[in-house]
């Protein structure tokens, strides 16, 4: 009598909340109705009656004494899979002989005897046991759970008489699948990309690296997106005060909606007031395999194929996955051409006003003459020469990435001829300047990480004016106040210019340079700090040709 | 309370390069020319002599007690009251230093290189940047002096092995035989800068991280720099000769000015005054970091950088005001200077290290006598 | 005037940007040493710009090293101007 009336009192309760609700919305603790008939109507009108919502009536067992329902959302579930594995052997193949009549009072859907409802366990236990033959099962008796996994693709199984319910894992929904990835392309190395689907990317990783110590926790973060977001590291390798840092930091994330893993990166990261990135994203799996490897930790996002990494270095934005594929003197060159093209892009506008209106006995003497004939008929002084032409150069820049595929002749020949060759025929620049901002974009295209490219090119405005105002002397105030600032910036605690500002000699030999493998005993120090062993292959030797 | 930051002993070692460098890699030729014609190097050889018994006496003074910054050594060591008098003191000649260096750079600027600006936009440039380096703090400054350290470096050996082939050792004959007393007389003024002013690293000494290790790399730091410094003012001897190097206020400027990379690249005099802005900046920010320890500590304030504003601002007044013109500047730097920084930067740390001593080994007794 | 008003909007930006940074100390004394100090050197920047004459306190370190800093002077100039 006890439980008996609990229940009432209960479902007393629950109808008062009902009512109170507008719409007759369910509200997320209630647990499900008795009656089948019942959820299904809260759980479609919740849904607004949306036309992907399927509810599939059916009866179960040989005597079709069960009412079962099966509840899905048309394009996140997969149908063939719901057909042949779910429905099939629902109605079927099963026998239900042994436990339908026995344990199962009614149909009528009155059961509010408590000899059943004690015995509601041991068959819903016997049911997921034995029938309901699908790997991913677990059961839900709220409709919060109920919407979480309906939502996200799986099928919700009710039986009328219970309020539990089954959710089968039944995900299946059209994807990009693995393609090569858009940006931080590569002659050599791997061409898989990560996609949309936050399991697809775990696939990529937990492929290439088979260790049991690949750990990936997820967490549900956004209001309304509920999206997945996995926080992915080697227990062991990784710094496990960073890891704590990123849960930490991931907790405090309130937002409604996380649509790319942008969202995150503006929400988690150190410093906000800074032109320069101090979270790594990339489409990449080596990449985000070689970190994880030493010792970072890769935040992925359902719904994007940019993974993030922490901590982000300054150095690490110069380094390609392809330094490694490549022989150790190749990677080291081409990352110091890197380094080089960074301080191209950054300085070459802001030199050439600073030479040209400050320091003009620094050039020499024939290039001064050929550079003051070209001026001559140039109204503009130098700055703002260069401005209007970087101005214009951003816009061609933007104006390339997001404009469809088939104007693209067109945005060329204007950019070319028009404004390149028309402007210093006209003499409205000259065309030293077409060739210093030229110099100047080519270089910025080098960095193989699209945000650091950006930071150089806002930063590089700011070396324009200053050099405009004080020379070359603004120009190196400039960059004083622009390594201060950098080496006042952390990622995840980091110091950001390591392992230069602090000076790390061991960790030198991937820095600027990239040692051969042999060489590269060891994890980054600072960033790993626990297990720092890496190899120890000794240095290949070739055996003496000599017998 | 006020120096929680930890800084490497590696940056300090480099800090102390540059702050050795400072100013005088500029005007130390021209200086030590001016009174021993062709001997000057001797003057230099023996400045850096008493450089390294500063470090030492520093040093020293620094082991009376590591945990204690400049003036809360100064407190423990005069008792409350003559100590916090002799600070103020001490901060003023480190306020005066300061302002004397920017109308340096803002004096070398405007006639050397950007001439038509006016001499107070640069010194407030300069004091700005300065003042964004103090406000991120010391951590901050030590790394990047670590990163500005290899350029620096590298382009005043680059300046060095450029101008080497157009030395002619006939301008620094005869050697020791005229001009000998001069040579040693410009040893006071050539040690005035920087080695009387290197006390100010006891402001900084307990935020090393291994205050054992930094004691080498104070001497090491000197070291680097003085070296530098014979060898510039050997350099700009033998390339410019004595007369043209006394006469010209910024030799090593000048010195720049020679170089010729196949007859295609010249006047590139700029990079050295660049390396120069670098070292002059480190010397700016930590006699400004020290100045702002300084007033925290005896206001009694939670944090260094509160009084940095307008401590900054202030400085560009007293700079500009300072000094009327540059003959009087040459005056006072040549003849009175010398006294008030040997003052400051060789009588107050020797009393200090006496004092600190007696009442050390006292402290040692008085805990002795009743165990 | 119109340098006063310059130099009155200048300082207007300087505390409107510095002031923060001190305000995060969260101590009265540091906000209270820091309103003295900035108007204090408003003040000076305000009399400069007014081209009122500063006493130099340079000459008044030559007063105080006079009695050694003549002598050396005279030395100096006997031995290098021989």
């Amino acid at each position: 009598m006890k439980h008996n009336f609990s229940y009432l009192l209960n479902k007393w309760r629950q109808k008062k909340k009902k009512s109170a609700a507008v719409n007759n919305i369910p509200s997320d603790q209630t647990t499900l109705e008795k009656k089948l008939q019942d959820t299904v109507h809260s759980v479609r009108s919740s849904l607004g009656e949306s036309s992907d919502f399927v509810v599939r009536n059916f009866k179960v067992g040989n005597n079709q004494t069960i009412k079962a329902a099966l509840l899905y959302m048309d394009g996140l579930a997969d149908k063939s899979f719901i057909q042949n594995f779910i429905m099939e052997t629902l109605m079927v193949d099963t026998e239900l002989e042994e436990i339908s009549g026995k344990d199962i009072s009614n149909d009528s859907g009155q059961s509010t005897s408590v000899s059943v409802s004690g015995k509601q366990g041991d068959f819903f236990k016997q049911f997921k046991d034995r029938i309901v033959a699908n790997s991913e099962v677990s059961e839900i008796n709220s409709y919060e759970s109920l919407f979480q996994y309906l939502l996200a693709g799986d099928s919700i199984l009710l039986l009328d008489g219970y309020v539990k319910g089954f959710a089968i894992g039944s995900k299946g929904y059209e994807s990009r699948g693995v393609q090569e990835p858009s940006s931080q392309t590569v002659v050599r190395g791997p061409k898989d990309g990560f996609s949309e689907v936050l399991r697809t990317n775990t696939s990529l990783i937990r492929r290439r690296i088979k260790d049991p110590n690949l750990w990936v926790e997820n967490k549900v973060i956004g209001k309304k997106t509920n999206t997945d977001v996995a926080i992915c590291y080697i227990n062991g390798v990784v710094n496990e005060k960073v890891v704590q840092e990123v849960k930490q930091r991931l907790d405090k994330v309130d937002i409604d909606a996380i649509l790319e893993s942008g969202y995150i990166e503006e929400t988690i990261q150190d410093e906000t007031f800074t032109p320069f990135p101090t979270i790594y994203n990339t489409e990449r799996p080596d990449t985000i395999c070689a970190g994880l490897l030493e010792g970072r930790v890769a935040i992925m996002v359902d719904g994007t194929p940019f993974v993030l990494l922490v901590p982000a270095l300054f150095v690490h934005f110069f380094q390609s996955s392809e330094d490694y594929y490549q022989r150790s003197d190749v990677g080291t060159l081409v990352r110091l051409l890197r380094y080089l093209c960074f301080f191209l892009a950054l300085l070459t506008p802001a030199s050439y006003i600073a030479l040209t209106t400050f320091h003009q006995e620094m050039i020499p003497t024939q290039l001064l003459v050929s550079l003051a004939a070209q001026r001559e008929g140039v109204p503009f002084p130098a700055y703002v020469e260069a401005l209007l032409m970087e101005i214009t150069f951003e816009i061609l820049r933007e104006a390339g990435t997001r404009m469809p595929r088939a104007v693209g002749n067109a945005i060329s020949i204007v950019g070319a001829l028009v404004l390149g060759q028309a402007a210093v025929e006209a003499g409205i620049v000259s065309s030293a300047m077409v060739i210093v901002v030229s110099l100047t974009a080519i270089s910025s295209f080098v960095s193989p990480t699209f945000n650091m490219a950006i930071s150089v090119r806002i930063l590089r405005f700011g070396f324009m004016t200053l050099a405009a105002m004080f020379g070359l002397v603004g120009i190196i105030l400039g960059l004083i106040v622009m390594v201060l600032h950098l080496t006042s910036l952390r990622s995840f605690g980091i110091p950001y210019l390591a392992p230069m500002g602090p000076f790390i000699p061991s960790d030198q030999k991937d820095a600027l340079v990239r040692m051969p493998f042999w060489n590269l005993r060891n994890r980054p120090k600072l960033i790993n700090q626990t297990d720092l062993e890496r190899e120890d292959t000794p240095s290949p030797k070739p055996p003496s040709t000599k017998q | 309370m006020l120096h929680q930051e930890k800084i490497s002993v590696r940056q300090f070692t480099i800090l102390v390069f540059m702050y050795t460098l400072g100013t005088s890699v500029i005007y130390l030729p021209s200086l030590v020319a001016s009174y021993g014609k062709e001997n000057g190097w001797i003057s230099v050889l023996g400045s850096s002599l008493i450089g390294f018994g500063v470090v030492f006496i520093l040093n020293k003074i620094a082991q009376l007690d590591e945990k204690k910054h400049l003036f809360e050594l100064l407190e423990f060591i005069f008792g409350k009251w003559i100590g916090r008098i002799i600070s103020v003191l001490i901060l003023m000649f480190v306020i005066y230093l300061l302002a004397t260096n920017l109308r340096q750079i803002g004096d070398f600027i405007t006639t050397q290189v950007m001439v038509q600006t006016p001499i107070y936009v640069i010194m407030i440039i300069f004091i700005l940047v300065s003042l964004f380096a103090v406000k991120l703090g010391l951590e901050v400054i030590g790394r990047t002096s670590e990163i500005f350290f290899p350029y620096a470096l590298f382009s005043l050996i680059l300046l060095i092995v450029l101008v080497a082939p157009q030395a002619d050792f006939s301008n620094i004959q005869p050697l020791f035989r005229e001009n000998i007393a001069g040579a040693f007389l410009a040893v006071f003024p050539a040690s005035e800068v920087p080695y009387f002013q290197l006390f100010v690293f006891l402001a900084i000494f307990p935020s090393v991280n291994k205050p054992d290790k930094a004691k080498k790399g104070f001497y090491i730091g000197v070291a680097l720099g003085s070296f530098i410094l014979f060898i510039i003012t050997f350099m700009a001897l033998m390339v410019l000769g004595p007369d043209f190097t006394a006469r010209n206020q910024y030799p090593t400027y000048i010195l720049g000015k020679k170089i010729s990379i196949a007859e295609f690249i010249e006047r590139i005099e700029i990079l050295v005054a660049i390396a120069w802005f670098f070292s002059i900046f480190f010397k700016l920010t930590i006699n400004f970091y020290a100045l702002s320890l300084g007033v925290s500590y005896l206001l009694k304030l939670k944090s260094v950088q509160t009084l940095t504003t307008p401590i900054a601002f202030f400085v560009v007044i007293l700079g500009i005001i300072l000094f009327p013109n540059i003959i009087y500047f040459m005056d006072f730097s040549q003849f009175y200077w010398p006294f008030f920084a040997i003052t400051f930067g060789l009588f107050i740390p020797l009393l200090m290290l006496l004092i600190g001593m007696i009442k050390k080994r006292k402290q040692g007794n008085g805990s002795q006598t009743p165990s | 005037m119109i340098k006063v008003i310059g130099v009155l909007v200048a300082s207007a930006v300087v505390y409107k940007l510095d002031y923060p940074t001190v305000k995060k100390s969260k101590s009265n004394r540091d906000k209270f040493v820091y309103w003295i100090f900035f108007l204090f050197v408003v003040g000076i920047m305000i009399l400069y710009v007014l081209e009122v004459p500063f006493p130099n306190p340079t000459e008044w370190i030559k007063q105080v090293y006079k009695p050694v800093g003549e002598p050396y002077k005279q030395l100096v100039e006997r031995i290098v101007n021989q």
